[in-house]
C-alpha cells in the first residue's frame, strides 16, 4: 500500500514536474511545434545548476542560469528549424542529442555531481511548499504573458500561422520566442528537481519528454472531464487553467505510478515505470480519440 | 495607391498591370481559375511573384514579408475559419486585428474597457448580438456570424488596403446585403482602397468605383460604373 510519505513525495515531485509539462505545454500546444530538445535541455538545467551549485554558487542563481541554459537550447533548435530548414522533429533530436556532450563537459566530464552538504532551494524549509511556490508563481507568470498582445500573437501562431503572419505577427520570431521559453521552463525543471534529489545525473532526462507529454494529455482529459473550459467566461481564465491542468496532470501522473509501483497485488517494480507511463498515454490518448470520458 | 507592374505568377498572373488610386472601390470579377485569389495573395505578400513589382504609396514591397505587409493590407478570406481562430474569444480574434502594424507588448493586456468600446461599436452595426458575446468562442459562432466577425476585424485594421474575397458566398442574402452596406460605408468613411471579388450579378455595376475582369492571367478595366 502507498504510505503517507510516499504519496507526499509523489505530490512533490508532481509539482515540481509542472513546470516541465508547462514548458511541453508551450510547445506542443501554444506554438504547435513537436520540440523533442526537452531531454537535453532538462539535464543541460540540471547540470549546470549542479555544477554552479557545487562551486558554491547560490542555489536560486543556479537556477537561473539553469533557466538561461535552456533559453539557448530552445533557440538553437528554433534556429536549426527556421535558418537551416531542417525539420522540426529533427532538429529538436539533433540539438537533444549534442546536448549530451555538453552537459558533459559542464559536468567536468562526470557523469554525475552529488549535492549533498550543498545548500539548494530545498535546504530550508517544506519541500512541498517550496515547490509550489516556485511552480504556483510560474503558473501566474505564464497566464499573465499569454493574455498580453505579444502572448496573444504566440497563441496565434499556434493556431493558424497564416493568419498570425497576415495579422502582423512575426511568425519566425515567435516560433523561436516559443522555443526558447519551453526550454528554459524544462531547464529550469531540471535545476529544481536535481536540487530536490541532491544530485545531478546525465541520464536523469530520459523520458521527461513522455512524462511530460503524459502530465500534459492527463491534466487536458481532466479539464474536459469537468467542462470547466467551456464554464470559463474572462479571457484570462482559460489560460490559466490550461495551466493549472498541466500541473495537476503532473501531480496525477505521479500518484498514479506511486500507486501501481506500490500495489503488492500488481507485482510492479520500480524498472516497470516506462511501461506504465507507456500504457497510462495510450489509455489516456485513446479514451480522448473514441471521445469517451474517463469520469 | 496600389500599384502592379509586370506581374507574372506561375501561368496564373501573366505580365498584369493594375493601378488602384486611393479610396477606390474596385470589383475583380472572372471566371474560376482565372487568377483572382492569386492576385489578393500577390498582394497581401502571401505569394512571391516570379516577376514583376508590388508598390504601395510608391514603395516598393514586392520583397517585404507578409507580416511586414499586413500592416498596409488586410483580408478577408471566402472561408472565415482561415480569418478568425475558433479557440479565441471575439475580443481576443478582435484583439489580433487592432495590433496588426502595432508594437506587441509585453505589458499590455490583449483587453481593455477602451478597447470594448471599439468593439462594441463596430459589432453593433451587424445586429448579431455579438457586441455582447466578447467572451465566446469564436468556434461557437455560425458561420455567417464568424464571417461578420472577421468583416469587422478587417475594417477595426488600420491598414490602408482592403481585400475582400467572395465575402458574402458563405451568407444568406439579408446578412450578405447588410454586410455590404457597411462594407461600403466604412471604406468610404475611413477612406480605404478596397479591392473586392465577387461572383454576384447584384454588385456589378451598382457596387464600387469600377469593375475589373480578369481574364487569361490579364486584367481587363471594364470602367466606371
Amino acid at each position: 500500500m502507498l504510505s503517507m510519505l510516499e504519496l507526499q513525495t509523489a505530490v512533490e515531485i508532481g509539482v515540481i514536474y509542472g513546470t516541465l509539462s508547462m514548458g511541453l505545454y508551450l510547445t506542443f500546444r501554444t506554438i504547435n511545434f513537436p520540440d523533442l530538445t526537452c531531454d537535453g535541455s532538462f539535464v543541460a538545467g540540471a547540470a549546470i545548476s549542479s555544477a554552479l551549485i557545487k562551486c558554491g554558487y547560490s542555489p536560486f542563481f543556479a537556477a537561473v542560469a539553469a533557466i538561461f541554459a535552456g533559453g539557448i537550447a530552445g533557440l538553437c533548435t528554433g534556429v536549426l528549424n527556421l535558418m537551416a530548414k531542417i525539420e522540426d522533429l529533427l532538429s529538436g533530436i539533433i540539438v537533444a542529442f549534442m546536448l549530451y556532450s555538453v552537459n558533459l563537459r559542464i559536468m567536468g566530464s562526470s557523469p554525475n555531481i552529488t549535492l549533498v552538504d550543498k545548500i539548494t532551494m530545498f535546504s530550508e524549509g517544506s519541500s512541498l511548499s517550496t515547490a509550489c511556490a516556485i511552480t504556483v508563481s510560474l503558473v501566474i507568470l505564464f497566464s499573465y504573458l499569454l493574455n498580453t498582445d505579444f502572448g496573444l500573437g504566440l497563441r496565434a501562431v499556434g493556431q493558424n500561422r497564416q493568419f498570425a503572419a497576415s495579422s502582423g505577427v512575426n511568425v519566425n520570431s515567435m516560433i523561436i520566442v516559443g522555443l526558447m521559453g519551453s526550454n528554459a521552463l524544462v531547464g529550469l525543471c531540471g535545476s529544481i528537481f536535481s536540487q530536490y534529489q541532491g544530485f545531478c545525473d546525465i541520464s536523469q532526462g530520459v523520458g521527461s519528454l513522455v512524462i511530460g507529454l503524459a502530465s500534459v494529455i492527463i491534466g487536458e482529459k481532466m479539464l474536459s472531464c469537468f467542462n470547466i473550459r467551456k464554464r470559463a467566461e474572462k479571457s484570462f481564465l482559460p489560460i490559466l487553467l490550461s495551466f493549472v491542468s498541466c500541473v495537476a496532470g503532473s501531480i496525477a501522473y505521479r500518484i498514479f505510478i506511486a500507486i501501481a509501483v506500490n500495489c503488492d497485488a500488481l507485482g510492479l517494480r520500480t524498472q516497470d515505470i516506462n511501461l506504465i507511463t507507456g500504457l497510462l498515454v495510450i489509455f489516456v490518448m485513446r479514451s480522448t480519440k473514441s471521445g469517451r470520458n474517463l469520469c | 495607391m496600389l500599384k502592379m507592374q509586370n506581374i507574372s505568377v506561375r501561368n496564373i498572373l501573366i505580365n498584369l498591370n493594375l493601378t488602384v488610386r486611393k479610396n477606390e472601390f474596385v470589383l475583380i470579377v472572372g471566371e474560376n481559375g482565372a487568377g483572382k485569389t492569386t492576385l489578393f495573395n500577390t498582394i497581401a505578400g502571401m505569394i512571391k511573384p516570379g516577376r514583376g513589382s508590388v508598390l504601395i504609396d510608391d514603395q516598393d514591397v514586392t520583397d517585404s514579408p507578409l507580416h511586414i505587409r499586413a500592416a498596409a493590407v488586410a483580408n478577408v478570406f471566402q472561408d472565415p475559419k482561415v480569418g478568425t481562430i475558433g479557440s479565441m474569444s471575439i475580443r481576443e480574434n478582435l484583439n489580433m486585428a487592432y495590433m496588426r502594424g502595432k508594437k506587441r507588448s509585453f505589458f499590455s493586456m490583449g483587453s481593455s474597457r477602451e478597447r470594448d468600446c471599439i468593439y462594441k461599436e463596430k459589432l453593433m452595426p451587424l445586429n448579431m448580438n455579438l457586441e455582447n458575446r466578447l467572451d465566446d468562442f469564436a468556434e461557437d459562432l455560425s458561420g455567417g456570424q464568424r464571417q461578420a466577425l472577421s468583416i469587422v476585424m478587417s475594417l477595426i485594421a488600420d491598414s490602408k488596403i482592403l481585400l475582400l474575397d467572395e465575402i458574402t458566398a458563405a451568407l444568406d442574402s439579408k446578412t450578405a446585403d447588410s454586410i455590404i452596406e457597411i462594407i461600403n460605408k466604412n471604406v468610404r468613411k475611413q477612406k480605404k482602397t478596397c479591392l473586392m471579388i465577387t461572383h454576384n450579378a447584384k454588385h456589378i455595376g451598382h457596387l464600387g468605383d469600377r469593375t475589373l475582369i480578369l481574364r487569361d492571367g490579364r486584367a481587363i478595366d471594364l470602367g466606371k460604373r
